[in-house]
């Protein structure tokens, strides 16, 4: 009889546990964070990247290297003749001046955005992979929300994870796993 | 008499099962209230103040002094042949570089200085957040806003803001540390 009771209080309490569990899993939040960056700059394709695009960096300051030595000469050559040329000219040789000087911070605003255009063509297919890696190990962990620890200006998200969460929910590696950089 | 230790070990298990599972606890602070009044880091600024205005005063006087410089060469210039001109100009070219880097490496510095300076304030609030943290039980801790005071955390429970908690500690262990 004892035997029965005992039995019977504990099937009750699996099932109130299982219920409870149940409960739980449905309304619990679960939150994983993952810092993008970080694996970016560990993927091995970035070496590639970097290289290219100092490739480029170097191009364009060469070009732009040209262009102000080129404008350089000229200022040099109106100053050595400016003594010796009517006031008309000199107007008209400082407007020329003016407008070659205006040419050259464009060239070099256009240099930069090129620059930045270069970069998002080169990262841009690696920071989809490492999207697509979020996701997939978001889903193996049921994971509702994965956040990022820093803005792409530096500054931190997350501010501070417990030892627990972060050994549990830091889904940095997994996704570097996910994508096969330790392979 | 088995009984009466069964069942409250049951409930315990059940319980506990229940705790384990319960949901994450985030909380938020804003390390730039709090370290925009700590007295350390009013500290920092002013040693970084007077870096800057010794810096400016050294750049300002080789500025001048290539200015008028480049102001007689402009009036000797005539008087000079060719080879002579070339050399001051290239002089004056070169000094200007050389300035205009100076410049560049100052703001580096400063930057550098003031990062070097905040450092060990910085580490002992992540510190002072930790031990906030744990007291609250708190899994994460969310930044309120970024540096250029975009909001990260537009709306949540005041009771989950740290800020003022971290900010007071840091205020009461620097005076500790003073006395």
């Amino acid at each position: 009889m004892r035997t029965l009771r005992i039995a019977v209080i504990l099937f009750f309490s699996i099932v109130l546990n299982l219920q409870a569990q149940a409960q739980s899993n449905n309304s619990e939040l679960k939150i994983g964070y993952v810092n993008p960056q970080s694996i970016l700059a560990n993927m091995p394709e970035m070496r590639a990247v970097q290289q290219r695009l100092q490739n480029f960096t170097a191009r364009k300051q060469q070009e732009l290297s040209t262009l102000e030595q080129e404008f350089q000469t000229q200022v040099a050559e109106y100053q050595q003749k400016v003594g010796v040329i009517s006031a008309d000219a000199q107007q008209q040789e400082e407007a020329r001046l003016g407008q070659l000087q205006q040419d050259l911070l464009q060239a070099q605003e256009v240099a930069e955005q090129e620059l930045a255009q270069r970069r998002d063509e080169l990262v841009g297919p690696l920071l989809e992979q490492i999207g697509a890696a979020i996701e997939a190990v978001a889903q193996k962990q049921g994971l509702s929300y994965v956040l990022n620890t820093t803005t792409s200006s530096g500054d931190m998200i997350i501010l501070y994870a417990s030892e627990d969460f972060r050994a549990k929910f830091d889904i940095t590696q997994s996704v570097m796993e996910e994508l096969g950089m330790f392979n | 008499m088995k009984q009466h230790f069964i069942l409250p070990a049951l409930l315990w298990i059940f319980l506990f099962t229940v705790e384990t599972q319960a949901q994450v606890k985030i909380g938020y602070m804003n390390p730039s209230v709090v370290l925009s009044q700590l007295d350390e880091v009013a500290f920092v600024d002013q040693q970084i103040e007077q870096l800057v205005q010794e810096r400016d005063t050294e750049l300002m006087s080789k500025a001048n002094q290539l200015q008028q410089d480049f102001v007689a060469y402009e009036e000797a210039r005539s008087m000079l042949n060719e080879e002579a001109r070339i050399i001051r100009e290239e002089d004056l070219l070169a000094r200007d570089q050389q300035l205009q880097e100076e410049r560049e490496n100052y703001l580096n510095e400063i930057t550098q200085k003031r990062a070097q300076l905040l450092q060990p304030i910085i580490e002992k609030m992540d510190q002072v957040m930790a031990e906030v943290a744990q007291e609250k039980g708190l899994d994460l801790i969310l930044n309120e806003a970024t540096s250029y005071g975009d909001a990260i955390v537009f709306f949540s429970a005041e009771e989950l803001n740290i800020t003022q908690e971290v900010l007071s500690r840091m205020i009461t262990s620097g005076n500790d540390s003073e006395n």
